[in-house]
């Protein structure tokens, strides 16, 4: 048989041999070595918007004006221009190459922020089944709101967020769902997680899990919240014995309407907060201490672990709040605990930190281990692409790289085990990424690296602003003969003119197509030089 | 008996003495005759048609009449209840190009049919199949006209026109397994039969018969003799098949066909390997084989062109840079390169589009028109091109419009415009569906020229989705089979493909109310038959790729609905009962389906 990396020897082998049973799409995806974004188009003259990413299907570019008030939605088309000239591949592009709607076209413009309300323009999730995004709006955060209604003290408060839906073929909102006086994480989707149609909204000022459905006809229902309760019939079980108490008068007045979040519980009896833990607290603690207890047979041994183990730090594990939240499956959520302090800050990796198995379904915690547990660590080494949980329809996702399907991921994680100084340091740096946040890996097969070599510090599959230097990113081939495919320049052509001024950069590649977009901005207010770079 | 241009003599075939002669008017031959076991009917000069009787050892002339104008065929096939006298005959006509219906015995004229145009009716033929009387007449260019015929009244009706060939059609009786056949004789021998009250017709794997009758002997039973120039045959009809399947080795690898009507030719592009040199190396070769689909021809220019694209493929690039496109004519029964047309890439397709030539080079789409210099020669020379494609594998053309079909990008429709000499793109299929095609989908595209807005017009939409569970590499309009007026499926149009499994398969244009009938008969098929291993075949059609599963849409799958003719009664009388229509009627339907292909 011809082998060959040509490109024609690929189309000419395609129609005569049938790859193995299962493996059409990885022979599929080797034309990605050939077909790559080699030309680039420098300082594109675009709209001043902030450009969020391609849905994971790459119908859709969302951007956010500058102002953050409305969502722009972009149809990605391609450059399509008529020539005569026989030799033009040898010409320049036409002018109008340098124009952002030769690539994408506007489909809509949708103003979603309203009175003080601001668009999150980190927060985007993407239901990729009836496609429908999830957008965030919110006021400005207060940082030193007083702690009432079980609110947890040192968690900022935010007087409105607001999720939308949006049917992204048209533009139009579907539903809404307001928190007040709340707190969650937007950032990179840290607070919130779709699985399929589940949606997992982490409220980290009152603690509470909030998990709704997305309905196919677009509407955001209710399923459960968990924190203070677990049970949906939990709170009806307290309120029966508290009906003698003085306050429950003062409860129904404090009902608040519609969609907003109910909190009457936390702001009408401070007192109860203080007098019960939480459900899922509860469970938490009994479950540490059952583990304890079950592990030793001697009574006199067992007292004596559980004094040092649990009564000892019985204080710091009630002290414990919940971080961040991922799902693992339709009935498990991976629950990262820490301390008041971490939840909020940037350096959330310097904390001790906790991680749980909670079943939503029988209301348990399944398994607690500390973030430097080496059990932890070997079940994220081997089995990463569990923790990477997205849906079940969706196979694309099977092909992002991780060090538990990439044998090339692989080596580069032992590499730097094996270089760590201290092995427990090693394993806490790790595990800090659990849970994982949703939706932060571009499924771009450029990203694969089973295809292509790449400097990671530079430029990765996840969805970060990184530093950028002027040197060109280099693509490489993982097979022979190993050459360089492509390369990724942001920024000026020349290079920037102030050499010492920082600059980050951030890369939206298109999930299917040759085609990625580089923004390079200062940390100052200069517009941002957007560069487009696409197979000619 | 013996029919010469002078005389009929009825010979007894066992003293084979002469019993008695009948002897045309002095002045007048014999042109035409036709018999049965008790009739003769012939026509001399001059339009005399003339009636004769076969007695017991005599030969009785009963009647006599004088036509208008020449006579130039007859038939007195019997096909009453008396299988050895006929009521009718039939007559076709010079000059005014008719046929005509007289009784028998007394040559009164009952249906006087005009055929219409300037074809002379060569041979006409009264037949019965499945007890449905016929009157079938042959034209001097291969066409054959069929009726139905009254045999109470004469009465000519439902008219109907096909070709079977280009030269004059002989036409003939057998029966084959106790069923009454016709046996069409000419450049192209066809088969007639009947099946559910509908004819058919059967190409014959012979060429050139020039006339053919039935041969039953003991040495010989229920056979036929068949007479081509300098040849006699005698053979047997097999059962009757839609395809004739002949293999020709070529010793190397076919990887291109194309068929060339003018010069009645195939070329073939083929690949031979060289395991022999130590590594491994291929040799890439057109050749021409001898003896209705395609060719490429230019404005300007009544020549018909193979035109053969090319690439240098070489291991160290990443797609070639260079490539070429040849010109060759037919002559003498040899390739004759005529132009050649260096190309900066890969020439993936060719199309003759608007009498010019239409490429797909890497990620271009390129146009090229064919220049008469003064010497005599001719040039391909460059007019436009439209970039705008990932990799143009595809190119398929109608109108100005041009479908393009690219290996990330789906498909794109554009339209060439004449008066500027551009190509432009009019639509696209934004879904990612060369990840359906890897999983071995098939969907069909619509452009919605009614939208709102022009994103809405740039939009093609995808409104069919089916898992084929083959990798097609090529589709072609046409069809496997010979397209029938008589059948309500003749008017549908068809698709072939070519699989990489080796896989020969057709994709028909159903009628609306056609498809929503056979769509029940189809759910109420998959309740009755189950797959081996309880596999779901709903399971099996959905549409299938990386990214999603949905039920198979405004797709039937031919093969589940045609097992219905291979159920049990019982089960048919279930389905029947459920879909609320006979069994005869389902068969009917069900059978008309099958002969599409």
């Amino acid at each position: 048989m011809y082998r060959s990396s040509n490109i024609v020897a690929r189309v000419f082998d395609r129609q005569i041999c049938t790859p193995a049973p299962g493996t059409s799409v990885h022979h599929a995806r080797r034309f990605y070595e050939n077909l790559v974004p080699s030309h680039t188009v420098y300082e594109v003259e675009c709209p001043d918007h902030s450009f969020r990413k391609f849905t994971d299907d790459g119908q859709y570019l969302i951007s956010f004006s500058r102002n953050h008030q409305e969502l722009i939605v972009y149809r990605p088309r391609w450059l399509s221009f008529s020539c005569k000239d026989e030799d033009c591949d040898k010409h320049d592009l036409p002018s109008r190459a340098k124009r952002f709607d030769s690539f994408f076209s506007q489909l809509y413009c949708v103003p979603l922020a309203s009175c003080n309300e601001l668009i999150c323009k980190d927060f985007f999730l993407y239901m990729e089944s009836n496609q429908f995004g999830l957008f965030a709006t919110s006021t400005a955060q207060i940082h030193d709101a007083p702690a009432v209604g079980g609110a947890v003290h040192g968690v900022p408060s935010i007087e409105k967020i607001t999720f939308h839906l949006l049917r992204l073929e048209d533009g139009e909102i579907l539903d809404k769902k307001v928190f007040s006086n709340d707190f969650v994480n937007l950032t990179h989707n840290m607070g919130v997680f779709l699985y399929d149609d589940l949606l997992a909204i982490v409220s980290l000022r009152y603690q509470t899990i909030h998990i709704l459905q997305i309905r196919d006809s677009g509407n955001l229902v209710d399923v459960r919240a968990i924190g203070e309760f677990c049970r949906e019939d939990d709170e009806l079980f307290l309120n029966s014995n508290a009906q003698g108490m003085a306050f429950s008068d003062k409860n129904k007045q404090l009902q608040l309407p519609g969609n907003h979040i109910e909190n009457h519980m936390h702001q009408g009896q401070p007192n109860l907060g203080n007098s019960f833990l939480s459900g899922i607290k509860q469970r938490l603690l009994s479950f540490i201490f059952q583990g304890l207890w079950n592990e030793e047979r001697d009574d006199t041994l067992r007292i004596q672990r559980l004094r040092k183990k649990f009564y000892f730090h019985f204080q710091d594990y009630v002290d414990l709040i919940i971080w961040k939240v991922q799902f693992l499956d339709r009935h498990h959520l991976l629950i990262k605990f820490g301390s008041v302090d971490g939840g909020v800050s940037r350096n959330a990796d310097h904390h001790p930190a906790f991680v749980a198995v909670y079943n939503m379904d029988t209301t348990e915690i399944v398994s607690f281990y500390q973030n430097s547990a080496d059990e932890l660590y070997l079940l994220f080494e081997q089995f990463c692409d569990h923790f990477h949980a997205t849906s079940r329809n969706s196979m694309y996702m099977n092909f992002i790289s991780s060090h538990s399907n990439n044998i090339h991921a692989l080596e580069q994680l032992r590499s730097i085990k094996d270089k760590a100084s201290s092995s427990a340091q090693f394993v806490k740096k790790m595990l800090a990424s659990l849970p994982f946040s949703c939706q932060s890996q571009s499924p771009s097969p450029y990203f694969d690296q089973s295809l292509f070599r790449f400097d990671d510090k530079l430029i990765s599959a996840t969805d970060r602003h990184r530093q950028s230097t002027d040197h060109p990113i280099k693509f490489i081939l993982r097979r022979y003969p190993y050459s360089l495919k492509f390369k990724i320049k942001p920024g000026p052509e020349a290079g920037s003119m102030d050499g010492r001024a920082k600059k980050i950069s951030s890369f939206l590649f298109h999930p299917i197509l040759p085609l990625a977009l580089s923004v390079q901005q200062t940390l100052f207010l200069q517009p941002s030089v957007v560069n487009i770079h696409f197979r000619r | 008996l013996q029919v010469t241009s002078s005389s009929v003599r009825l010979v007894s075939s066992n003293p084979r003495e002469l019993r008695n002669e009948w002897h045309a008017p002095s002045g007048y031959s014999v042109n035409v005759a036709t018999a049965n076991a008790t009739q003769v009917l012939l026509a001399t000069g001059g339009g005399h048609l003339v009636y004769l009787e076969i007695g017991d050892g005599i030969l009785q002339e009963v009647k006599h009449a004088q036509l208008e104008y020449e006579i130039s065929c007859l038939d007195i096939n019997p096909i009453g209840e008396n299988p050895n006298h006929s009521n009718l005959a039939a007559v076709g006509m010079w000059t005014d190009i008719s046929v005509r219906i007289f009784s028998l015995p007394d040559l009164s004229l009952i249906t006087k049919e005009q055929l219409g145009g300037e074809i002379i009716p060569r041979s006409v033929l009264l037949c019965a199949f499945e007890g449905t009387s016929y009157l079938l007449c042959a034209l001097g260019d291969g066409h054959l006209l069929n009726f139905m015929l009254n045999i109470s009244t004469g009465e000519l009706t439902d008219r109907k026109k096909v070709s079977l060939g280009t030269q004059p059609i002989t036409l003939r009786t057998f029966s084959s397994k106790n069923t009454t056949h016709v046996f069409a004789a000419s450049d192209r021998p066809t088969v007639i039969y009947s099946s559910n009250k509908k004819l058919l017709y059967s190409n014959v794997n012979l060429k050139e018969v020039s006339h053919m009758c039935p041969f039953n002997s003991a040495a010989f039973p229920d056979s036929l003799a068949i007479a081509k120039e300098g040849e006699l045959t005698i053979g047997t009809i097999d059962d009757i098949q839609k395809l004739h399947i002949r293999s020709i080795p070529l010793g190397e690898h076919a990887r291109r066909i194309c068929h060339q009507e003018q010069s009645r030719t195939f070329a073939i592009c083929s690949l031979k390997y060289n395991p022999a040199s130590g590594e491994d190396s291929e040799m890439h070769f057109v050749r021409l084989l001898d003896d209705q689909t395609f060719d490429c021809s230019f404005s300007d220019d009544n020549n018909v062109y193979y035109c053969v694209g090319t690439a240098y493929v070489l291991p160290e690039e990443n797609e070639p840079t260079k490539g070429r496109i040849l010109v060759f004519a037919v002559e003498d029964g040899k390739l004759q390169l005529i132009a050649e047309k260096e190309t900066k890439g890969a020439v993936y397709c060719l199309m003759a589009f608007n009498g010019k030539l239409l490429a797909a080079i890497n990620q271009k789409i390129h146009l090229y028109k064919w220049v008469l210099w003064d010497d005599g020669t001719h040039e391909l020379q460059s007019e436009c091109g439209h970039h705008g494609h990932i990799l143009a594998l595809y190119v398929q053309t109608r109108g100005d419009f041009i479908v393009v079909g690219d290996r990330m990008k789906s498909i794109s429709l554009l339209i060439y415009k004449h008066e500027e000499g551009a190509i432009e793109e009019r639509a696209r299929d934004y879904n990612a569906n060369w990840m359906s095609e890897n999983s071995f989908n098939l969907f069909t595209v619509r452009k919605n020229s009614e939208g709102a807005t022009d994103e809405e017009r740039g939009r093609l939409e995808v409104v069919g989705e089916y898992h084929l569970g083959e990798f097609v590499n090529r589709f072609r309009h046409g069809s496997l089979v010979m397209r029938l007026p008589d059948s309500d499926v003749g008017q549908i149009p068809t698709v072939i493909y070519g699989t990489i499994n080796g896989v020969i398969g057709v994709i028909a244009s159903l009628p609306h109310e056609q498809y929503v009938f056979l769509e029940k008969l189809q759910s109420n098929l998959r309740k009755v038959i189950k797959g081996v291993g309880g596999l779901s075949h709903e399971q099996w059609r959905s549409f299938n790729n990386e990214k999603k599963t949905v039920e198979a849409r405004n797709f039937l799958d031919g093969d589940l609905i045609e097992s219905f003719l291979d159920l049990n009664r019982s089960k048919m009388d279930e389905i029947s009962k459920a879909v609320d229509v006979s069994v005869e009627e389902l068969c009917k339907r069900v059978e008309e389906l099958t002969r599409l292909h």
